[in-house]
């Protein structure tokens, strides 16, 4: 149980230091901008879309 | 990539550039190592524009605060944050995994979800950057909150949406209202148990900007794409932009629609009508609001739009519930005024510029929510215990500013940038000055005719472009709230506003105060950068004030690339 805990308390420590080189050193930031967004761009850009323009427009009977 | 390349782009992304002709005896004067270690740096001595990569605004490593600072960032901001923004998610999603996967699939679908929403860690950084003691905590809190309400926000989207769910319509798209983010939150209030208002266009075009400028451009050009003028506001383009790009989530059966308080806007209402193509009210603000003649008008038109959602949804206008949100909503209107008092008459306000700005634009459009109250509640405690210590949270301050007109969206952290480079402290804005009403409710017609109010104070028609009255109220304003300074918003795609310009220029000189025009257009970083807007201020702090920077690493730096 000793062992456990002690174990729990290791892997704690380590995963709170390597978040805090994360964040010291704005690897969130890095990643999201070097990597994700331009992935993500790729992703938008070639996205079939609905024309949108062609959605009839025609006058209302009941209008608010 | 070769070796030299790799160590190259180390170099670029991690490491922070020695300061030349720094004193050698300062470098071994441990005493003073150790105190910049726990204090953090004194503000003439931080350095911060070393910090960013090239043009990115990413940073090399985020600024060292001192210890308890610091700490403060990483558990109780950046960690917390990115903790409760996972919970937020499943919490306001309906559950763990249905909140995930709605997220996923959102993220997957919608340009402004993945590519801006995703880097609001940097949002933060940005807005606080510099900050230490209350003034970091208090404003961090504002911050929180309006994550915490934007997740919210897309969760319900994202929960009904048609496009994400193979068009099918839910029991909960048919309890949805949507709603232009002009027309305010406390509309619905008599509807608020039963149905669900989303405001269209506060999370996709509006939060975004703010968040990740990058996103937006692609509606406004989508705009021109299709022939339409590029010359009205921004604003305005990018939220037809959302339709002609097909990227906005289908979450309601009906749409109550205004002029959003700027009658350059009534064509953004009529193509959201022809996109839409659903049951839609139009509540439009009128423009000389205050003309006792339009109040009656108002006041009936809130009714009519009350009598739509009844007929649309099958739901009768409940005048208790409506009475509960208001008078929580007068709670939060209360407490602002205690804020405006010590922001006012003090220097011991916990809040900075952008953080006071946002938070009361957001909240005060959104309505009454839970988050806004907890929120208020950690800032008062927060206040409390700055104005009886007496601790002065922005200590460099030389200039107390207003903030006036309607502000740049793509650069709302200027003022962070403002008073870490210059000590220009912007304690209050126009924004925040709107929508300053109570709503009674002893009586049916006390609360209609102060809603009428309410929703014609909304943001740019009270003071933007609601008579030139209430544009030059700045003057009393900027004696109420003690300031020096007036940063002048100079909007350049605004007709309204662009008619009053010279009536400003000659006031400023007939009263000898110092005013900076700051040019913008709105979301749109492309027309004036930001790195145009600072040279503009730095060349009045140089020339006209004469005074030196507090940080010069800040006075010239690039980050045109940056969210």
């Amino acid at each position: 149980m000793k062992k456990l805990l002690l174990k729990l308390i290791t892997f704690a420590g380590i995963l709170y230091g390597l978040l805090f080189l994360i964040f010291y050193f704005d690897l969130d930031g890095k990643l999201l901008y070097y990597i994700w967004e331009p992935m993500m761009t790729r992703r938008y850009d070639k996205m079939k879309r609905r024309d949108n323009t062609a959605t009839p427009y025609e006058m209302k009977e009941d209008v608010g | 990539m070769k070796i030299s390349g790799i160590k190259d782009k180390f170099k670029e992304l991690f490491v922070v550039e020695k300061e030349q002709n720094r004193n050698p005896e300062e470098k071994r004067n441990v005493k003073k190592i150790l105190r910049d270690f726990w204090c953090g740096k004194p503000h003439e001595e931080r350095r911060l524009g070393d910090l960013y990569v090239g043009d990115t605004g990413l940073y090399k490593h985020r600024e060292w605060r001192g210890v308890p600072d610091t700490m403060y960032y990483f558990n109780m901001i950046w960690l917390y944050n990115y903790i409760h923004m996972v919970m937020d998610i499943m919490k306001f999603g309906g559950g763990p995994v249905k909140g995930l996967v709605n997220f996923a699939k959102g993220t997957m679908r919608y340009r402004w979800m993945g590519q801006t929403y995703l880097t609001v860690m940097h949002w933060f950084d940005r807005g606080l950057e510099g900050m230490r003691g209350p003034v970091l905590r208090g404003s961090a809190w504002h911050y929180r909150a309006m994550c915490c309400e934007t997740i919210r926000q897309f969760q319900q989207m994202f929960a009904s949406d048609k496009n994400l769910h193979g068009g099918r319509e839910s029991e909960q798209w048919r309890h949805n209202i949507a709603h232009n983010e002009t027309v305010s939150g406390s509309i619905f209030y008599g509807f608020h148990d039963v149905l669900e208002d989303i405001p269209l266009e506060m999370i996709p075009y509006f939060v975004s900007c703010h968040v990740n400028n990058h996103t937006v451009l692609n509606y406004i050009d989508a705009a021109q794409s299709i022939g339409l003028p590029a010359d009205p506001c921004p604003m305005c383009q990018a939220e037809y932009g959302l339709f002609v790009l097909d990227d906005y989530p289908d979450y309601a059966p009906a749409m109550i629609t205004s002029n959003e308080a700027c009658d350059g806007s009534v064509a953004t209402s009529i193509l959201q009508d022809w996109f839409l193509n659903r049951p839609l009210f139009a509540m439009p603000q009128p423009m000389r609001y205050d003309d006792p003649l339009v109040q009656e008008h108002c006041q009936r038109e809130i009714e009519a739009c009350w009598k739509f959602i009844e007929e649309q949804y099958g739901v009768a206008f409940d005048w208790d519930m409506f009475v509960k949100y208001a008078e929580q909503q007068n709670q939060l209107t209360a407490f602002e005024h205690e804020k405006w008092d010590v922001a006012a008459n003090t220097p011991y306000y916990p809040i900075n510029g952008v953080a006071q700005a946002l938070y009361r634009i957001y909240y005060s459009q959104d309505g009454n929510r839970p988050i806004w109250h907890e929120t208020d509640d950690r800032v008062r405690r927060l206040m409390n215990k700055t104005v009886k210590n007496k601790i002065n949270c922005l200590p460099k301050t030389r200039h107390r500013a207003i903030a006036w007109s309607c502000a740049p969206l793509f650069y709302s952290n200027w003022c962070t940038w403002a008073y870490n480079c210059w000590g220009i402290n912007c304690v209050i804005n126009m924004d925040s000055l709107m929508f300053d009403q109570y709503i009674r409710t002893d009586t049916y017609e006390h609360a209609l005719e102060d809603l009428s109010w309410y929703n014609e104070k909304a943001p740019m028609r009270a003071m933007a472009v609601g008579g030139h009255e209430h544009i030059l109220s700045l003057w009393d304003y900027m004696e109420r709230f003690n300031c020096d300074m007036v940063i002048m918003y100079d909007q350049i795609q605004c007709k309204g506003m662009q008619g009053i310009h010279g009536v400003f220029e000659d006031e400023f000189r007939r009263r000898n105060i110092h005013a900076i025009w700051v040019p913008h257009a709105l979301p749109d970083k492309r027309t004036v950068s930001r790195k145009e807007i600072r040279g503009i201020i730095n060349e009045y702090m140089m020339t006209v004030m004469r005074e030196e920077p507090l940080d010069p690493t800040l006075v010239d730096f690039e980050d045109d690339a940056s969210w």
